[in-house]
């Protein structure tokens, strides 16, 4: 994450030059400007101006309607820091990325490997196959799992009855025990072709030659792999790792399709929390409060910026202290 | 070199990107001196019977045309919102369930119909179809109540499987459950009887509001509020304080220590829930008058089912299902270019004869008492509905008609809700579900009285007492609310 | 001889093929456990309602009900939309790809004063909740002008894709080496010269990806389409269309499979014509 950590001492390197440097920066790096301008004016009109305009309504409670009046100061942020759900969704959220991330990554590399092999016959045709879980909608997933589980689980279950192996059928989804893990393993499975295509991708721009020369000099597979491959594909692995994290500490749609978060919390993640917020079912009297979802939306949000931020300061110091030595 | 091929897409997507046409401005529009009206609901099952409807009108009115929008249901209340915003409000509209009628009107959404929905127009619905504080807002009307008053929720019965298992009696008609004790007992029976195929109960809770249905078993049993938990008589919360509650969780956890649930009730959806019904799976489900028209589309040869009302606890029905006076359906947008035309359209599908065609499609009862004559029902199982309909339902207190601040009042979420309480009591998550009520209550009670406290620090003039209204007999009509009818 | 380099495990020629023999045994498993879901929406589609539940988890429908296409093309109007999609997805899928790879190649490659000021905020902003209200968003678009327009929806479906694809394109850039560049900047050649001549080229294999991804999910995209049409009949794209299908309380689930088979199609159409990318950039490699 090399890349991305430079982000954090803009303000020692940049800031103080500022006005000096402008203009050479100007005439000197003027088509990287030009480069980058499209990107910026997009985003900055729609995606950092929508989020400025609304990061006022985490002070409301406001149920989305008309402009926001009751004002209630930091009160959200409060609540959220202290309610026990959140906490108890953030941890299922870290323990979905935990498990998802390693596996699926693994899985993935490990089948981008064997695919980018030339001499493997139809490979085109299983770059496709492990792609299409991706082309079909989360509410199709949903929809497909619990038809699966509900007949194939009842014949498990009867089976395991049967056998005197279980006192009462398991209703995988519906059980505390199980909702969880089976909506990481539906996950992995769900996601994977994006990452496969991603290492697909990164594995052909390595230069051939490179594997020439190693095997000139006598690396066996395992051999190329960790001195060339491994090496070759750090930045960009680096940045779809950063991705996969980002990814599933995000994941709603999936969570929201299957369980719902339930039951009981069981597989609840912030995103369900939040959105429990959000949208309150009309059968339940009470406000849908949109200030205060937004307010633990952006709780997380931080959260997750201190996190990183405090693992890329850790990391450092350690490096500084060891190349110190 | 980037292909050309490349550099045609690239070179498209800036041409098409630029242009794209700003196609179809809505919002109602005239051209050759027809009209056209914007139409918005999210009725998907009941389109084709508006389809048919907008066909008559426009025959009717050659000079009208109406321009339907179904919209996503789940998403109607936000582009309704959206389209306030600008010039792109529908003519005709839907009224969302969200928010509250009161706030819609406050943000000055609707169109007063006084000048049309003259008290002569509207004394041919029945009486309390208009009333202050419910669809009426200082003296002016916003729209008229389009469903008739039917409890929105039925047990149904799987008739197949109560004969299978010899629930018949005595004339040859099948065991219809009346009681708590009843659906527990039969249930037990066809449970048995299928031998691990077919069980006596089943619901899908993966919405999470299927739990909460299951509860309104207390409806009819002496707790007025349902699965809302909330009782006029105190003003209040009631999960703890009234027994039905703690009562209801001992018999339905019962039900499921004998087994008589189907197994992947908590995995599957209520429109699975639904098909396994129909398919034999289980035999009582609880559902609305709706699931009839789902089924002739997904089982169209299922026809050995019946319904019965929701059943009580005990031996005697200690309440029923309640409705406020009023109603809503269809509005009229503020922005409207063509009043006069908007309300023909209005006035038509608030009509005597739509109505009429709507109940003789099956698509549900409508406000006028008249048209809903069990021989229009297209079907035995919505004439049981119908005639259901006429007995099981009340008027209930509406204090927030005599004191429109009440409506002032936003009562927070509190979380775990009884939704999640119920699951977690089903999975064994909760095993203490006493307290888990208690503090149910609490929270709840508690975040009313913040919602008031706040609502006064606003300058809201509140009263506490008005939340309780103590004289309600709940077996009754409950008529004072109606004080300040119209007429 | 450049094909006999490869980082494959070597044996003897018998146990070669017997490795690829169990290769292929373990890809075809695992794939139909891939595959299945598409399967059984394909399936699916030709069931009747009813039986839609009742067959749980089966491949075969008892008969092929193929007017399931019709009635879905018909009611979901698949050829009114199908142009609407398809020009909202080409114009939002080249211009990420374009803008995206443009940002990348620079920030990247270049160390422009700003740079990392620019990289912190993505990475920012990758952090942060997109907001849980569309107002502001939509006040904006309509004070444009591009409220019910598909360029609307272009806009604000580019906008959306830019920093996730910048960070991609960014990382991808950074694993070719400088030497190429470096070549071409000796030659005279500028900035621009170089991106489209030789850089863009290069990165033809990432180009390829973002733009399935994009197209996927510019095709898919379902919110900001109806957000910024407010469901317009007349600017509907087929993800929205579909929602013509789920009702209040059910859903046309056979119609859905059949809908998503169609709109699925030409995106698999996409993926076998990108593929060639894939192909051409591997041999472009080998030979180079």
């Amino acid at each position: 994450m090399a890349q991305l950590s430079t982000a954090f001492d803009i303000t020692r390197t940049i800031l103080p030059t500022l006005p000096f440097r402008l203009g050479r920066a100007i005439r000197q790096y003027g088509w990287s400007y030009a480069f980058v301008l499209p990107m910026l004016a997009l985003v900055g009109l729609f995606v950092v101006y929508p989020l400025i305009a609304s990061i006022h309504i985490t002070l409301y409670d406001w149920n989305g309607i008309g402009k926001p009046t009751r004002f209630v100061g930091l009160r959200h942020f409060a609540t959220v820091a202290r309610d026990p759900l959140f906490w108890n969704a953030f941890k299922n959220t870290f323990l979905y990325a935990a498990v998802l991330v390693p596996i699926q990554l693994t899985l993935a590399l490990a089948l981008a490997l064997v695919m980018n092999q030339p001499r493997l016959l139809g490979s085109t045709f299983y770059r496709a196959i492990y792609f299409s879980p991706v082309v079909t909608s989360a509410a199709l997933v949903g929809v497909v799992f619990s038809l699966l589980i509900g007949s194939v689980g009842q014949d498990v279950n009867t089976m395991l009855t049967e056998q005197g192996l279980l006192s009462r059928p398991i209703d995988l989804l519906g059980d505390p025990r199980f909702a969880l893990p089976v909506v990481i393993a539906v996950g992995i499975w769900h996601t994977l072709g994006y990452n496969l295509v991603y290492f697909l991708a990164a594995l052909q721009s390595i230069p051939r030659d490179l594997y020439e020369a190693a095997e000139v000099d006598g690396a066996g597979a395992l051999g190329r792999f960790i001195h060339v491959t491994i090496p070759m594909l750090r930045e960009v692995g680096l940045i779809i790792l950063f991705l996969a994290i980002l990814g599933s500490l995000q994941v709603f749609d999936l969570v929201l399709v299957m369980t719902g978060g339930g039951p009981y919390y069981a597989s609840e993640v912030v995103s369900t929390y939040i959105y429990h917020f959000a949208f309150t079912p009309a059968s339940i009297q009470a406000e849908s409060n949109i200030g205060y979802a937004s307010a633990a939306a952006f709780f997380m949000g931080v959260l997750v910026i201190g996190l990183t931020a405090g693992q890329l300061l850790a990391v450092r110091l350690i490096r500084q202290r060891n190349s110190g030595r | 070199m980037v292909s050309p091929l490349m550099a045609i897409v690239i070179a498209v997507a800036f041409v098409v990107g630029a242009c794209a046409p700003s196609l179809g401005k809505p919002g109602g529009s005239t051209s050759g001196g027809v009209v056209t009206i914007e139409h918005w609901d999210w009725w998907v099952t009941q389109g084709p019977t508006i389809d048919n409807e907008i066909k008559l009108f426009e025959a009717a009115h050659p000079n009208i045309k109406i321009k339907k929008t179904t919209q996503v249901v789940d998403k109607y209340p936000e582009l309704l919102q959206l389209a306030m915003k600008g010039e792109s409000a529908p003519d005709v509209f839907l009224i969302a369930d969200k928010p509250d009628l009161i706030d819609q009107v406050r943000q000055g959404w609707l169109l007063p119909l006084n000048q049309w929905a003259t008290p002569e127009w509207q004394k041919q619905f029945p009486t309390a179809s208009f009333a202050e504080g419910a669809n009426v807002f200082g003296g002016k009307v916003y729209t008229a109540p389009f469903d008739g008053p039917a409890p929105w929720l039925q047990l149904y019965l799987n008739t197949k499987l109560f004969r299978e298992a010899g629930l018949v009696d005595a004339t040859g008609n099948i065991r219809a459950p009346k009681t708590w004790d009843d659906v527990r007992e039969l249930g037990r029976t066809i449970t048995q009887k299928g031998g691990g195929k077919y069980y006596g109960f089943g619901f899908g809770n993966k919405q999470k509001f299927i739990l909460p249905w299951q509860l309104m078993m207390v409806q009819n049993s002496g707790a007025p509020g349902g699965s809302s938990g909330y009782d006029a008589r105190t003003g209040g919360y009631t999960w703890a304080s009234n027994p039905a509650y703690q009562e209801w969780i001992e018999f339905f956890m019962g039900m499921k220590n004998d087994g008589s649930i189907v197994p992947n009730a908590m995995s599957m959806d209520d429109e699975m829930a639904r098909a396994a019904f129909a398919d034999g799976k289980f035999a009582m489900l609880i559902g609305g008058v709706w699931i009839q028209g789902g089924w002739q589309k997904t089982h169209p040869d299922f026809k050995d089912y019946t319904l019965v009302q929701l059943p009580y606890r005990g031996t005697q029905q200690d309440s029923y299902f309640y409705r406020g006076p009023g109603g809503k359906g269809f509005g009229i947008s503020a922005k409207t270019k063509h009043p006069n035309e908007a309300w023909l359209w209005f006035e038509w599908l608030n009509s005597k004869a739509a109505a009429e065609r709507w109940v003789k499609a099956g698509q549900g009862i409508r406000a006028f008492p008249e048209v809903n004559k069990p021989e229009y029902a297209p079907t035995p199982q919505f004439k049981a509905f119908m005639e259901l309909a006429q007995g099981d339902i009340r008027l209930g207190p509406a204090p927030e008609l005599l004191h429109p601040e009440m409506t002032q009042v936003k009562t927070q979420q509190t979380l775990p809700d009884i939704q999640a309480i119920l699951e977690g009591v089903y999975t064994g998550q909760i095993t203490d579900y006493k307290t888990a009520l208690k503090d149910l209550e609490a929270r709840q009670n508690a975040a009313l009285q913040r919602a008031i406290a706040e609502a006064q620090a606003r300058g809201v003039k509140l009263d506490p007492a008005w939340w309780r209204v103590a004289d309600w007999d709940l077996a009754r009509d409950y008529t004072t609310a109606v004080a300040s009818d119209q007429r | 001889m450049a094909a006999r380099i490869s980082s494959w495990p070597r044996g003897l020629p018998s146990g070669r093929v017997n490795v690829q023999i169990i290769t292929h045994v373990i890809l075809l498993g695992l794939g139909f456990v891939y595959l299945y879901p598409f399967l059984w929406v394909l399936a699916s589609s030709f069931k009747a309602p009813g039986e839609f539940f009742r067959s749980g988890p089966s491949l075969i429908p008892q008969a092929l009900r193929i007017d399931n296409y019709a009635y879905a093309w018909r009611y979901g109007h698949f050829d009114r939309y199908f142009f609407n999609t398809v020009v909202v997805t080409v114009a939002a899928t080249g211009l990420v790809v374009l803008i995206a790879s443009m940002a990348g190649y620079v920030l990247s490659k270049t160390s422009f004063p700003g740079r990392r000021l620019v990289l912190g905020g993505m990475v920012l902003l990758m952090f942060l909740p997109g907001g849980y209200t569309i107002i502001p968003l939509f006040e904006l678009v309509q004070s444009l002008g591009l409220l019910n327009s598909l360029a609307g929806i272009v806009v604000v479906q580019v906008a959306g894709a830019l920093i996730f694809n910048t960070l991609l394109f960014m990382g991808y850039f950074a694993t070719i080496g400088k030497e190429i560049e470096e070549a071409a900047t000796v030659d005279g050649a500028n900035l621009p010269t170089t991106y489209w001549q030789i850089m863009l080229p290069l990165a033809k294999p990432m180009v390829a990806t973002v733009g399935l991804f994009q197209f996927m999910a510019n095709w898919n995209s379902f919110w900001i389409p109806l957000v910024f049409t407010l469901g317009n009949p007349d600017l509907r794209t087929l993800a929205v269309g579909m929602y013509a299908f789920v009702g209040e309380n059910s859903t046309g689930w056979t119609y859905v499979c059949a809908g998503a088979v169609m709109s699925i199609l030409p995106i698999m159409a996409v993926f076998f014509f990108l593929q060639r990318y894939f192909i051409e950039a591997v041999a472009g490699a080998i030979k180079a």
